[in-house]
């Protein structure tokens, strides 16, 4: 092994870390983040062979991720039976507590409507909009054709709106 | 067209915050060190880093080139076929506004002292990257600035070049026109149109990577960089 190679990848692996944390945080792999992200950049090492330079490597590496976040829930579902569904933390947990964030209650808000999204969908919405992904790369991240991101998006976005709305309202009448 | 709840989590994004942990990079490479990628990586990533070695002007091995491209992080410099047309600096099309610039790229450019109040600022579309310029005598003189914690990368192609060194610390010259193409976050470097630069000094302040273009030598180039402190 030259150790050329690995300085090399230890700069994809700074470079790229702070986005593949993210992106376990937000597919929800909760406290199992970092684990999910150094089995993820290892084995994206590993398959570095079936990578084609070509393409975009943040998205390759993010699938990766999602397939790892994938596996750690299905496994803790396995170790602790249901209970396990109940133990993910909030999304709202990912919120800057440092910075003065402008409208915190109506950013948790909406982080929390994302939450309580059902997976498919909370996955593509977090994806464009949290993770800044276009259409193509979610698709590749996601393992799903681009047509089932975009239905998948419009369905999302559709209940977050009804969901949202529906708790304004009940502010409203508290 | 983005509605509310489009716009407002958009917004959202710039308020997360999923810290990197201290020691996963170190847990990363020690389990890869242990390892062997398969081989076209290996070739990837040579044409990648090694575009010096292939131009035949720094001849050391590969590990040593790639720490020279890890000092200028977010370029990568290639070997390609010398350039025989010339190339025509463009200038930064804003009005020079620097504290706008600071504000919607998030750092304070950097200005060199020996080119004085730039005469036109422009902060790229995705806000990493900044650029100034300045009409010269010599034509223009354009001055790119981006973290180099953030891709884009500036990927070039060139037929020369040689280190330096820019206030005692380690820099990049491309004496020669050669190829820039800018690839943006997460892109790949295909379908991006390319253009010709002018020489380019590149060197590093603080956590900035700069990328000095125009009709220079290496030390008025070098003058010009050693300005910003």
């Amino acid at each position: 092994m030259r150790a050329g190679d690995t300085d090399a990848y230890a700069v994809l692996v700074r470079r790229h870390a702070p986005v593949a944390m993210r992106t376990a945080a937000l597919l929800g792999a909760g406290s199992d983040a970092e684990d999910v992200v150094q089995e993820a950049l290892v084995k994206a090492y590993r398959s570095l062979g079936s990578f084609r330079a070509d393409r975009p490597f943040r998205p390759w590496l993010l699938r990766i991720v999602a397939n790892e976040t994938r596996n750690a829930h299905r496994s803790a579902v396995r170790r602790a039976g249901r209970e396990a569904r109940g133990t993910r933390p909030p999304l709202t947990d990912l919120l800057d507590p440092s910075a003065e964030v402008v409208d915190r209650e109506d950013r948790e808000r909406l982080l929390a409507a994302v939450g309580r999204l059902p997976d498919k969908l909370s996955h593509v919405v977090a994806c464009r909009y949290l993770l800044e992904l276009d259409e193509a790369a979610t698709a590749v991240v996601l393992g799903v054709p681009r047509g089932t991101v975009k239905s998948r998006l419009s369905r999302g976005l559709a209940r977050l709106r009804d969901d949202l709305a529906a708790t304004i309202e009940e502010v409203g009448h508290a | 067209m983005p509605d509310a709840v489009e716009q407002r989590l958009s917004a959202l994004a710039a308020d997360l915050q999923v810290p990197v942990p201290d020691g996963l990079e170190r847990a990363v490479m020690d389990r890869v060190a242990a390892t062997r990628p398969r081989r076209r990586w290996r070739r990837w990533l040579a044409g990648l880093v090694a575009g010096l070695v292939g131009a035949g002007v720094v001849a050391s091995p590969v590990g040593a080139e790639i720490r020279g491209w890890l000092g200028l992080p977010g370029v990568s410099v290639t070997s390609g076929d010398p350039v025989t047309e010339t190339p025509t600096v463009p200038p930064a099309p804003g009005s020079p506004d620097l504290q706008r610039a600071e504000r919607i790229a998030g750092f304070t450019p950097v200005v060199p002292a020996e080119l004085g109040a730039p005469d036109g600022v422009e902060v790229s579309a995705d806000r990493l990257v900044v650029s100034l310029s300045w009409a010269t005598e010599d034509g223009t003189v354009r001055l790119d600035e981006l973290r180099g914690d953030v891709e884009p990368l500036f990927w070039k192609t060139a037929d020369r070049a040689q280190h330096v060194l820019v206030s005692g610390a380690e820099a990049l010259w491309l004496p020669t026109a050669h190829r820039v193409t800018v690839v943006p976050d997460g892109g790949s470097v295909r379908d991006l149109p390319s253009r010709l630069a002018a020489p380019t000094l590149l060197w590093l302040d603080g956590d900035l990577t700069l990328r000095l273009e125009g009709d220079l030598d290496l030390a008025a180039a070098t003058r010009i960089a050693e300005s910003t402190g």
